[in-house]
């Protein structure tokens, strides 16, 4: 090709990338200048696209309803203790997995496993909720959540944990026990510390799931324990939606999932590349 | 200090149709404070012989007893012993130095004696100026050294070193050979050093195992693996250039018997004593072997000739290698540098009788 050829090929995938950004962003622009608006120039049959009236007092009172506040901390609550949960198991499992069942049983077990993340959640909609009614705590509570997220993030925290522990070579843990170490200890001391990166992201992984989700916690919970997609719609009441109030709320809800990706995204990067550079 | 037996030891990876049959039968005892190693090709089963040696794999059927004692049930960190392995094994998390550490912390070594040590062994593995650094920061040879390194630095009453130069080039592996030897007379522990170098074996070991498929082909000093090979396939591993084979029919012309090679003229006469394993065995066809060093320039008078073509000459500076050809038959000798044998030329080699090795044509057994 001539350089005037790969010019032009630069350009168009230049102008490729600047759409897709703006389809990406433009929502999120969208979000942010609605959550600053008053309802009134919402409501206007032409939007605006710049508002006219900024009213940065919504995101005071958003929280007016304590019912807000408390939405998050139930959805931090959640998402902590279910990730915590499924990190914990899933590491588990993968290390045996990755070691001790390594032949025909341990493949279709690890892919049995993983396939529960794979049918449409909708489908044990119905048996969750009596499943979950029959326990003692019943349906709207904490550990209902927690554990019913566990149906979705443990397999993935396994799966992706039994690759990380299949890329650490076995022979770090042998010389540890050849100079003294017991099998436990090698894995604490030797093992953990190289797959860190990779729980940091599934750990992410799971709680972002937990985090976002709606469909279970709408039906199980929303009284004793309300997660804050739960608590979106109650912006809504009456014959009014008070759009500027759930974008701003939207936005708040945004934050912690962002803040914690910016975090720790050196670990994301080396944790999710784990599986592909081996050394 | 131990003493390690191992007793008709077997491996089996895997079960059924895809089995592999790493070490067969393998019966090997290694006295204390002996340098032993194992030598043989890749695949034959050498690695897999260690592991079960240290305990990182289970026994199919068989004993590995250290001064008697079985060893079988026995958890690695039960064992005391120190290896080095294959593929290095350094903990990326930690830097040559902590490395090199580790073993002597998890026995509880107090910091100062520790220091005193890791530097100790850094010097003679000439890594001393790499203790900051990461594993992956090093070459090849570099963290293979450390490996060694952190094999070396316990006093274990075993220690298991399964290909620790082969990564060197020939002039730091000379000088890692003597620091072994003489950290072995040091210590004076059991060594079992693993290679598929003979030269490496051979500089190192008071015996050499020679592996072959899995199986145990001869356990035996030097003399024994170059005088006395116990079958075809030790006499071709050992010794550089390889040995000479030559399909022979036994003449009988009058009294000793010949062995004439066959499609040539050559004729290697035999000493008594494996004129009579011929006798013996009653074969009239054998299989013939002489090591290229056996068939000389010179001669001192107590000595048979043969005459072939040459048919390419090697000059190696230290010595010619010479190919011959006599009708169908090929082989080498080892010669002078200075001797005047150019392409086409016909020349006489002399040999003595007992350097003639003869095996069995079909099993390749040791025949005398
Ligand atoms: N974990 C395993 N599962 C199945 N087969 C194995 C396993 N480890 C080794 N083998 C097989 O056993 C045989 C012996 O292997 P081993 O590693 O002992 O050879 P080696 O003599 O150390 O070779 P090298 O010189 O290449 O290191 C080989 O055929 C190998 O493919
Ligand atoms: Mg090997």
């Amino acid at each position: 090709m001539d350089t005037n050829a790969k010019r032009i090929v630069v350009w168009l995938i230049l102008i490729g990338f600047g759409i897709w950004v703006l389809f990406t962003l433009f929502p999120l622009y969208f979000m942010i200048i609605t959550a600053l608006k008053p309802v009134e120039e919402i409501n206007r049959m032409v939007p605006t696209f710049w508002p006219e009236t900024f009213r940065p007092d919504n995101f005071r009172g958003i929280f007016a309803d304590p019912g807000s506040l408390k939405s998050l901390i139930d959805s931090v609550i959640v998402a902590s203790a279910n990730t915590a949960l499924s990190l914990f198991l899933g590491t588990l499992a993968g290390y045996a997995l990755a070691r001790y069942l390594t032949g025909v049983v341990g493949e279709n077990l690890a892919f049995f496993i993983l396939s529960n993340r794979m049918f449409p959640p909708v489908a044990i909609l119905i048996p969750m909720f009596f499943l979950f009614d029959a326990t003692p705590w019943g349906t709207d509570s904490y550990w209902s959540l927690i554990i019913l997220y566990l149906v979705f993030n443990m397999p993935l925290a396994t799966w992706l944990m039994m690759v990380f522990f299949r890329d650490t070579p076995r022979e770090l843990e042998e010389a540890a026990y050849l100079d003294g170490y017991t099998p436990l200890r090698a894995f604490f001391k030797v093992t953990l510390p190289l797959v860190f990166p990779g729980m940091v992201s599934v750990a992410m992984l799971c709680w972002i799931f937990a985090w976002n989700e709606y469909l279970f916690a709408n039906l199980l919970t929303g009284t004793t324990v309300k997660t804050f997609p739960v608590h979106i719609p109650s912006f809504a009441a009456g014959s009014q939606t008070l759009w500027n109030f759930v974008m701003a709320f939207s936005l708040v809800a945004m934050l912690p999932p962002v803040i914690l990706f910016i975090a720790l995204r050196r670990y994301m990067v080396r944790g999710l590349s784990l599986g592909v550079v081996k050394g | 200090m131990a003493r390690v037996t191992l007793d008709r030891v077997n491996k089996i990876y895997g079960y059924g149709p895809s089995a592999v049959h790493a070490v067969e039968d393998l019966s090997l005892e290694i006295e204390d404070g002996e340098f032993a190693a194992i030598l043989g090709p890749s695949g034959c089963g050498k690695t897999s012989t260690l592991r079960m040696i240290v305990g990182l794999e289970e026994i199919t059927s068989g004993t590995v007893a250290f001064d008697g004692e079985p060893m079988n049930a026995r958890a690695p960190e039960q064992r005391n012993v120190a290896m080095a392995f294959e593929s290095y094994a350094l903990y990326p998390n930690f830097n040559v130095a902590q490395n090199l550490a580790f073993p002597l912390e998890v026995k509880g070594v107090d910091a100062s004696e520790r220091q005193r040590r890791v530097e100790r062994i850094a010097g003679l593995l000439q890594i001393g100026e790499l203790m900051g650094r990461r594993p992956r920061e090093l070459s090849g040879g570099q963290q293979q050294r450390v490996s060694l390194g952190r094999a070396l630095i316990r006093e274990p009453a075993v220690f298991i070193l399964d290909e620790v130069l082969s990564h060197l080039d020939a002039h730091l592996k000379f000088q890692m050979l003597f620091e072994l030897k003489r950290i072995h007379q040091e210590l004076e522990r059991t060594m079992v050093y693993v290679t598929h170098d003979q030269m490496e074996a051979l500089a190192l070991a008071d015996r050499v195992a020679v592996m072959s498929n899995a199986r145990l082909q001869q356990f035996g000093d030097r003399d024994a693996l170059y005088d006395r090979p116990a079958n075809r396939f030790v006499a071709d591993f050992i010794g550089e250039p390889p040995t000479n084979f030559l399909d022979a029919t036994v003449v009988h012309d009058g009294g000793a018997p010949l062995l004439h090679v066959l499609g040539s003229d050559l004729r290697f006469a035999v000493d008594g004593e494996r004129a009579a394993a011929i006798e013996a065995a009653q074969l009239d066809r054998v299989t013939l072997g002489i090591r290229p060093q056996n068939l000389t320039w010179n001669t001192d008078g107590d000595t048979a000739v043969v005459g072939a073509t040459v048919d390419f000459n090697e000059y190696l500076g230290e010595h010619t290698i010479l190919t011959l050809r006599d009708g169908g038959a090929l082989f080498r000798a080892i010669v002078p540098p200075n001797v005047d044998a150019g392409e086409g030329a016909r020349v006489e080699l002399h040999y003595r009788t007992r350097n003639v090795m003869v095996f069995h044509p079909e099993t390749d057994e040791f025949l005398g």
